[in-house]
């Protein structure tokens, strides 16, 4: 919570210096706008790293719980991999004809470790950029969030959908999708699923450009770009 | 899984509910009744209630309550327990007394697949005698690995009197990994004993024979026939014993009985007592004493006391010579370099126990209502002050006055001796069935050598174990009985009757008896020593640490079987299988071989969920696989009688585990089907 606040803070502190500068001369003017340009600069770096950093958790789990596993069986989707007890899973889905869980959004997963750096680089350059080209920029870190949960659903439902007709529970199955959030049941597994620190840390690094750039429409600083 | 897919569970699940939700409604009653105001009188009467409906003694619940482990929650300590003839080793929780487990060791054990699998077989087989299998043994003394002489929970050792064998069982997997067979002798029963930091396994023999048990006329008995000393050295790093470092010493022909290594100011000592000194060899229908009467005669034998520290400089030195294939210390070279004494204790005593801190041995007098305990520091005087005799083979026996400490009444036919941390000594009578609480003595102890309590037993204890009671730091609370009969204590099952362990409670204090808590029913061979372990101090896995390990070397084995590079492949007659078991399917599952085939199969579990164990069991090949999970084992067999046989897993693994199954089809030699196979190998490549 503590760095959801950061971003006002940042933008009181541009605001400050800003101010007198409007109409005074010409060395507090660019003062002014170095201080406001410094800042940004900062806040797109610093939504960059919390994007690159959210690496390094994971963005989803779901856990089961049934009498046989005391401790549950942990799944872990990271922005480039799973983790946890995925085989453990993969072997107990393959009653209902359900597909293996590494064969689920492969592609996502392989060019996540390339496009997640080129979403944060394109932050970052998205200051030197202007107008509908800043904004094109931006755009992907923005809607990162968003787009991952919207993946994550199709893939559940997928998975959940196009079960093998062959497998041995399949005739006792009906088709389902497993629950995003919250809690759920699959045969005698309850689930329990939430989203973790990569995608908080995403949703932060999304915020922050995106509060960042509602200011500076709202401060009209397409001049001041100028 | 959908709810329907599991009608027949939820069910269940609804009745269990419901008598949960009964359990609740008494539970909640119980609690009311123990919280709320009167509330005590109300469990009480619940209780009493019990108590009378069962017809049980205060002193009953009392016991019930010390002992009681509720589901779920674990034992504080471990036993392991010689399996007797089952040539076993039996694993209990302490204080539930609930048997954890039977490990397969001398004998093969169907459920483990231990003597099925291809390595297990050759364990087995390191085990046999002049090349013939042994299907049975019979084990006696267990020996925890130490360090320091303390438990350190890693490995057990056992010993096989009946064809003087010691096993390593591994701890991390509770399973055995190595058998050697003694070259020098054919039964034993001073081992498994272990020196403070398991640097070697002490291995006694008991009935003389000439080396390598050769065949000599009874008549030749002082000449040819000899006791031995072997001193097993242990590789901790491989876990192995290694019969290249290990030696033996050539000692008189008496009958060695239980031995013990000293610890502390003893260590680098070790002590073994004697019978038959006078040498009888029965007779009986030629007018001779039986041996029991011929070696009773002398009112003394001699315990054997050895320098094994020295020994194993002799044996570096190049003093030993190789006999059998082992190196051996000439009984003359051990008298010159001062490796072998002997100090006369009352005739046929049973167990050599040294006391915790290293000073004293206790030896039992079994025909002799005492024990008497021996100073070590008086055995080193009496050794350097060298004034001694020596018996007809020339071993220095040193005198009885000079090196006895005290010597304790206990009763009738005391046998072993275990300590706990309060400086008492408990010592089974088996005579009197009962076990005597006794104070340790010594410098500064008042009141020592002398009985202070005594518990009967039921019935003709034999050993006893308390809580790390052999160590140097024994925990006290509990001790158990070994009783060699159990008489009325069980529900008639035939003749044989159980062995009966009963735990008793020491924890009390010496101004408090000992107290009586449970018995419990050995239905499973004749359990001998046992040792008692702290739980905690053994961390063993829960499931192997790599898929595809291989469980007799611990490690990552090359014979493992990838999931995708299942097949069989084959050489000419000789047929290789890759299999990989999963719930609730073996790949491939269909095999055809012609007749005459060598087949070697091998199967990992890919598995990694504990308890997901998968049987594999061949009808006609005699073999039933246990396959943990990670596990990667093999077995052969030749496929000699052409047929269909439905292998299957033998481990209720999964709902659909009946369903685990496959076919292997063994053509008949020369028959039309042979094309066919060699189409679908065609395929395969």
């Amino acid at each position: 919570m503590a760095t959801r606040v950061q971003p006002q803070k940042a933008a009181q502190s541009i605001a400050l210096p800003a101010r007198p500068a409007v109409g005074s001369g010409r060395l507090s003017e660019l003062g002014a706008i170095t201080g406001a340009r410094m800042a940004e600069l900062a806040l797109l770096t610093i939504s960059a790293v919390l994007l690159l950093f959210s690496l390094l958790f994971p963005y989803w789990q779901i856990t089961l719980h049934a009498p046989q596993y005391p401790k549950g069986l942990l799944v872990q989707a990271y922005a480039y991999k799973l983790a946890g007890d995925v085989s453990e899973v993969d072997g107990l889905n393959h009653y209902i004809g359900m597909m293996k869980l590494d064969d689920a959004a492969t592609i996502e997963r392989q060019i996540a470790l390339v496009a997640i750096p080129i979403i944060a680089l394109l932050a970052i350059a998205s200051f030197a950029l202007r107008g509908r080209w800043r904004m094109l920029a931006r755009l992907p870190i923005i809607i990162f969030p968003v787009v991952f949960v919207l993946d994550l659903y199709a893939w559940l439902y997928y998975a959940g959908h196009a079960l093998d007709p062959h497998a041995a529970l399949s005739s006792s199955i009906k088709p389902f999708t497993p629950h995003i959030l919250g809690v759920g049941r699959i045969g005698q597994f309850s689930t329990e699923a939430l989203f973790e620190r990569g995608f908080y840390l995403a949703v932060i690094a999304a915020l922050v450009v995106l509060g960042l750039s509602i200011w500076q429409r709202g401060e009209g600083e397409g001049d001041v770009a100028r | 899984m959908s709810d329907q897919a599991f009608k027949h569970l939820r069910i269940t699940r609804r009745g269990v509910v419901k008598s949960a939700a009964a359990a609740g409604a008494v539970g909640a009653v119980a609690s009311f009744s123990i919280l709320g105001p009167g509330g005590e009188t109300a469990a009480q009467s619940e209780v009493e209630r019990i108590a009378q409906e069962r017809g049980l003694t205060p002193d009953d619940v009392n016991a019930a309550l010390k002992t009681y482990v509720p589901s779920g929650k674990w034992d504080e300590y471990l036993i392991f327990a010689s399996g007797g003839h089952s040539g076993q080793v039996l694993v209990f929780g302490v204080p539930s007394m609930r048997l954890l487990k039977v490990i397969g060791v001398f004998t093969p054990e169907p459920w483990q697949g231990y003597g099925f699998s291809d390595d297990t077989k050759a364990i087995l087989a390191e085990g046999m005698l002049d090349g013939k299998p042994l299907t049975w043994a019979d084990t006696h003394h267990p020996g925890l690995s130490e360090t320091n002489g303390e438990y350190d929970g890693q490995w057990l050792f056992i010993n096989d009197k009946a064809h003087a064998r010691l096993a390593v069982i591994d701890l991390r997997d509770f399973e055995t990994k190595q058998i050697v067979k003694n070259p020098h002798i054919i039964s034993n029963h001073g081992g498994a004993f272990v020196t403070p930091n398991t640097d070697y396994i002490i291995d006694g023999s008991q009935y003389a024979v000439p080396f390598g048990w050769e065949y000599a006329p009874l008549s030749d008995f002082k000449e040819k026939y000899r006791g031995v000393m072997t001193f097993w050295k242990f590789n901790r790093d491989n876990g192995r014993i290694d019969s290249e470092q290990s030696f033996s010493i050539e000692i008189p022909p008496y009958f060695q009985d239980l031995a013990d290594a000293g610890k502390g100011p003893s260590d680098g000592w070790m002590f073994s007592n004697s019978f038959n000194t006078e040498m009888s060899t029965g007779g009986i229908m030629e007018g001779k004493p039986p041996l029991e009467a011929g070696a009773s005669l002398h009112d003394m034998d001699y315990m054997s006391v050895i320098n094994w520290r020295k020994a194993a400089e002799v044996v570096a030195n190049g003093g030993a010579e190789e006999i059998k294939g082992m190196q051996m210390i000439p009984m003359a070279t051990a008298v010159k370099e001062g490796v072998l004494f002997q100090v006369p204790e009352p005739k046929s005593p049973h167990g050599v126990d040294v006391t915790p801190d290293g000073k004293y041995i206790v030896v039992a007098g079994k025909l002799d209502p005492h024990v008497t305990i021996y100073s070590f520091e008086k055995i080193q005087n009496a050794i350097a002050a060298g004034n001694f005799e020596t018996d007809e083979f020339g071993v220095p026996i040193l005198p009885f006055d000079a090196c006895m400490e005290a010597q304790v009444e206990l009763g009738l036919g005391p046998l072993h001796t275990q300590f706990d941390n309060a400086g008492f000594a408990y010592t089974s009578l088996f005579l009197d069935s009962a076990i005597a609480r006794w104070k340790v003595g010594g410098e500064g102890v008042e009141g020592g050598w002398a009985l202070v309590d005594k518990i009967p037993v039921n019935y003709n204890v034999g050993h006893l174990t308390a809580v790390e009671g052999d160590t140097v730091s024994p925990q006290g609370k509990f001790l158990v009985g070994l009783n060699k009969w159990a008489i009325d204590r069980f529900y008639p099952v035939g003749p044989l009757h159980p062995q009966n362990f009963q735990l008793i409670d020491i924890a009390v204090g010496a101004d408090q008896p000992m107290r009586l808590l449970y018995d419990a029913p050995v239905g499973i061979g004749e359990p001998h020593y046992a040792q008692t372990i702290r739980a905690e101090k053994i961390q063993a896995w829960t499931v192997y640490p790599e898929v595809g390990w291989d469980t007799v070397n611990q490690q990552k084995s090359p014979i493992a079987v990838e999931p995708g590079k299942e097949g069989v492949v084959r050489d000419g007659n000789k047929v290789t299988i890759n299999m990989t078991s999963v719930r609730s399917h073996l790949t491939p599952d269909i095999i055809e071989l012609q007749e005459g085939d060598e087949v070697t199969w091998h199967i990992t579990n890919i598995e990694k969920a504990q308890d997901a164990t998968h049987g594999f069991a061949v009808p006609g090949a005699n073999v039933n696989l246990s396959i943990e999970p990670g596990e990667a084992t093999s077995l052969s067999f030749v496929a000699d009688r052409p047929g269909t046989y439905p292998f299957y897993c033998t481990e209720f693994c999964s709902a659909l585990h009946l369903e685990m199954m496959g076919y292997m089809l063994v053509n008949p030699a020369g028959g039309g089907e042979k094309k066919d196979d060699e189409k679908k190998d065609d395929e395969k490549d």
